[in-house]
């Protein structure tokens, strides 16, 4: 996409690398922006759980896989680590499929692991209305292979060591040396994070095995930051790790961003993907709002507020009161945009993912308001 | 166990003109410290009790109490005497209980300028507190100081203010839950009987209108059934005109005035001293370093409402958060983890403010309302009732014949019969320190118990909320000894889900081992944890703060991804 007044092309500043800036990246580089992305803590990307609810449109389909998601074309039973069968409409791609084990003894692998009561999950899964009706049964399996020092490490890191080969080979050796006769094997999210474990278990094997879904900071959220770091290498988009502090639009068009410790960076459009209460960086100051100085609070439609110094969401504590708006708010608060992602008040400023006020709170949603995102921005 | 025959044979030609025996000596209703209190004492005199619960032992005002058995100061210039017996028995519950209590220092500034720094000067403070130092032996407390503003900074750096200086003086906390479940584990060792989450739906009355039991339903099973006694006892609480009116009494025989305390906790200990703060209506508010958190109380105003559905109110918390962020800005920003709602007994009065309202107990013999057999306890608090218990177990043992004195004093509740080290439980059983130390303070010599199981089956040591910590030996105990029936039940025995997570990571982990332990299905557990998880949201919305609220979106979030969408339907549906 070449300027028409000389080589260098238009410059996207994309805030926030969870699911939506990643996609909004990703799209503005496809469009031909050169596109540099300013990220600093985890938000709810990372401790995502490894499901995706709802239905991808074909660009996001196209994205999912980049980052190492699979997306199911018409939602899929999946086990998850509270011992629920439920539907998704796309995954993880080591979350298991039990679709793929209708009918057939699957095997619970029990590692002795503090997070994981094996026994108690098994009759969860039984339980289930899924289980019932696909006439599937649940049952343990104890293999020892864990160090002692492994039990209680978070599942991440035991991930890590299981992408050495002799660790996998010794994991293979004792699962079928263990003599039971198992059609599938459930596992917990515990098994590799640059290979694909589940997958050469499988192989292995020779028959279905997969994991639950992860706890908030485990193995889907870690694998997703390793995709994303490959994706952005792959696109050549600088990564800044550090915080937004300020955001001005310049009269002469374009927006001029304040950075915690690297400075002023400007550019021709910007994307805020910077997630939703939960991501714990939507604070534009470094310092906490005063308390007011009187006592009563006002009733507010949105609880972020975007043009004055602070940035944060409302509070029980001054403001209005989740005590009266409810706690479903969280899911409604954060910035208003029109249909292109646009913030009315700021041109050239797009709000994308849990940021946007008013929208489902899905990995799908946030891709798809990423791509869109970026793709306005990088046009406009 | 020798009296308990006797009164019984006594009893019976007396209590029950068909010659047929009544269950037991005497229902006791209401599960709170007083109930659990007359339970065990009745029960240490050799009489057969039953106790009846409507929701969960310590559900009210015990398990929502500033968690203190203090030594009652604030008599101290009016009725000393007050204060003396208030001393003692503060002393005697450290006896019978020494794993529960922990030491309070409180920290009171004196305000340089200011509406209050006239009325009493520090010398004043200082003086007073000199002639409390003369009861604090009773108690093991350690006498008072005078502080400097410098003292003041160096030992509390986030105090700000203007201050001629401080005095500190000494009480002593407990969990009133455990306090509570402790007298009842005693009694039923000792042949007495307790139900919980069974509610009394009569108070069984003969034509002349003597009392001679209760009918009573379980709100879980929907079970239903009799229980005749010599006597009952109404200990309910902010309920006892309720309870009075379930046989056919006139509310005004068993009336109280509630007043509704709130609390709101904060994670983690942000301070040493308990910091004592003065509201906009003058009144003295705190900031308590309590067990593993911090807590701001408290309020005092009528309450009119449903007294199952206490909830804090965010003005209430606004009222506590402006009182004390004048001494110490930091409870402004701090994260706030939960609040507690509980009812006080108070004694009725009328036209005077909540503050004036005395905090003094009371016997009543309904005989005078035509109801021979019935008596209430109205007002109390905390830290006396022991003393309230040993004087309504004193005319019920009377009436009933029983010579043996109260003994409620000196026999150790379960749990403190021995000392144990934690580091003992850290050495021998491979726990972590602060899982070791948090299980000795619930369970004092009992935590040995709950070693043992996590030695037969080494998968129980695993830890299922790691905020507290309490591992699922503990929780399966619980469920097996302490008659806990669901999550929450589990929580206000072990403070499972109570900490900044909010339960976002233990709360369906414990659904799954109520239910395993119970012996029900998996569903139950479930919707047992979704019901607790609604609860806790409900008492942390009216505080949360910024940080709070991403936690809270981010446990919705997780809650969703764990049980699919249409999770809150479900949650609902539990309710059935």
């Amino acid at each position: 996409m070449a300027d028409s007044g000389g080589p260098r092309s238009h410059s996207v500043l994309v805030i926030g690398g969870g699911f939506a800036g990643v996609a909004a990246a990703w799209a503005a580089r496809r469009a031909g922006a050169e596109v540099e992305l300013i990220h600093d803590r985890a938000g709810s990307s990372e401790l995502y759980s490894g499901l995706a609810d709802g239905a991808a449109t074909s660009e996001v389909r196209e994205l999912a896989s980049e980052l190492g998601l699979r997306c199911f074309d018409a939602p899929r039973p999946v086990p998850t680590r509270e011992g629920v069968v439920r539907d998704a409409g796309g995954s993880d791609r080591a979350v298991f499929d039990l679709q793929s084990a209708a009918g057939s003894v699957v095997r619970v692998l029990d590692l002795g692991r503090d997070d994981w009561d094996a026994e108690l999950l098994a009759k969860g899964f039984q339980a289930s209305r899924w289980a019932r009706s696909h006439n599937t049964r649940f049952s343990v399996v104890r293999v020892d292979i864990l160090r002692s020092s492994e039990r209680r490490i978070s599942g991440y890191d035991l991930a890590r060591h299981f992408d050495a080969a002799a660790r996998l080979d010794e994991l293979v050796e004792k699962i079928q040396r263990s003599s039971s006769t198992g059609d599938a094997w459930l596992v917990g999210p515990w098994f590799g994070l640059e290979r694909n474990v589940t997958l050469e278990l499988t192989q292995r094997l020779g028959c279905p095995v997969g994991e639950t879904t992860s706890p908030p900071g485990g193995l889907a959220g870690a694998r997703f930051e390793l995709q994303r770091q490959r994706l952005l290498e792959k696109l050549s988009v600088k990564t800044t790790r550090t915080r937004l502090l300020r955001l001005s639009p310049r009269g002469s068009g374009g927006v001029e961003v304040e950075l915690a410790e690297t400075g002023v960076r400007s550019a021709q459009s910007v994307v805020l993907a910077l997630g939703g209460v939960a991501a714990g960086g939507i604070r534009l100051s470094e310092t906490p709002p005063a308390p007011p100085q009187l006592r009563v609070g006002i009733a507010l439609d949105a609880a972020i507020w975007l043009g004055s110094e602070v940035l944060a969401p409302g509070s029980s504590l001054w403001g209005a009161s989740f005590q009266r708006v409810g706690l479903a708010a969280l899911d409604q608060v954060g910035l208003r945009v029109d249909a292109r992602g646009r913030l009315p008040e700021l041109p050239a400023v797009f709000a994308c993912g849990d940021l946007v006020a008013g929208r489902a709170r899905t990995v799908f949603e946030a891709l798809e308001s990423g791509i869109l995102a970026g793709k306005v921005a990088a046009e406009s | 166990m020798q009296p308990a025959r006797q009164s019984k044979s006594e009893g019976m030609n007396e209590a029950d003109d068909t010659g047929v025996a009544p269950d037991v000596d005497v229902v006791v209703i209401g599960g709170g410290v007083n109930g659990t209190g007359v339970l065990r004492d009745l029960t240490l005199r050799g009489l057969r009790v039953s106790l009846f619960e409507r929701n969960d032992i310590a559900f009210g005002a015990s398990g929502n109490s500033s968690g203190m058995i203090h030594g009652g100061a604030r008599y101290l210039t009016a009725d000393p005497d007050v204060t003396y017996d208030s001393c003692l028995d503060s002393g005697h519950i450290q006896q019978i209980a020494p794993h529960l209590l922990f030491r309070i220092p409180f920290l009171m500034p004196i305000a340089a300028r200011g509406p209050l720094s006239g009325r009493i000067s520090l010398a004043g403070y200082d003086a007073f507190f000199s002639l409390y130092d003369k009861y604090q032996p009773l108690k093991r407390g350690k006498p008072h100081v005078r502080l400097s503003p410098e003292e003041i900074r160096s030992l509390e750096p986030g105090v700000v203010g203007d201050y001629r200086g401080a005095v500190t003086f000494d009480e002593w906390g407990i969990d009133g839950a455990r306090l509570c479940v402790a007298n009842c584990v005693d009694a039923v060792e000792r042949g007495s009987y307790v139900r919980v989450h069974t509610t009394v739906t009569d108070i069984l009355r003969r034509e002349d209108g003597r009392v001679f039991g209760v009918r009573y339903r379980d709100r879980l099973t929907g079970e239903t059934g009799r229980c005749t006694a010599k006597v009952v006892v109404n200990a309910t609480g902010a309920w006892a005109p309720i309870t009075a009116s379930l046989g056919g009494l006139p509310i005004h025989s068993a009336r109280v005035r509630p007043g509704k305390g709130i609390h709101v906790f904060l994670d983690r200990r942000l301070t040493n001293y308990a910091i004592i703060a003065s509201a906009v209506d003058g009144r003295q508010v705190f900031l308590l370093p309590w067990q593993n958190m911090s807590v701001l109380g408290t309020t005092d105003d009528d309450y009119y409402g449903d007294l199952d559905e206490v909830v804090a109110t965010t003005d209430e918390v606004r009222y506590l958060i402006e009182a004390v962020e004048g001494v110490f800005p930091a409870v402004r920003t701090a994260r706030a983890i939960g609040t507690w709602g509980g009812v006080r007994p108070t004694l009725w009065g009328w036209g005077v403010n909540e503050d004036e309202l005395s905090r003094e107990h009371q016997v009543v013999d309904h005989a005078q309302h035509g109801a021979d057999g019935l008596y209430s306890m109205i007002g109390g608090k905390l830290a006396s009732y022991r003393l309230f218990s040993e004087e309504l177990s004193d005319v019920v043992a009377r009436r009933l014949g029983v010579t043996s004195a109260c003994r409620t004093h000196e026999s150790p509740l379960p749990g403190g019969e021995q000392t144990v080290d934690p580091m003992q439980l850290v050495i021998d059983g491979g726990l972590e320190a602060v899982t070791a130390t948090r299980l000795e303070y619930r369970h004092g010599a009992r935590s040995l118990r709950v070693l043992e199981r996590m030695q037969r089956d080494p998968r129980e040591a695993a830890v299922v909320c790691p905020c507290e910590p309490v591992t699922e030996a503990e929780v399966r105990y619980v469920v097996e000894h302490e008659w806990a029936r669901s999550v929450e039940d589990v929580s206000r025995r072990t403070r499972l889900g109570l900490g900044s997570c909010g339960g976002m990571r233990c709360a369906l982990r414990c659904g799954r081992i109520l239910a395993d332990t119970l012996g029900s299905s998996p569903e139950h557990g479930m919707s047992s944890a979704l019901r607790f998880i609604d609860a806790q949201v409900k008492r942390r919305v009216c505080a949360l703060g910024p940080e709070q609220a991403r936690q809270e979106a981010l446990a919705r979030s997780v809650l969703r991804a764990e049980l699919g969408p249409g999770y809150e339907q479900s949650s609902e549906n539990g309710r059935g």
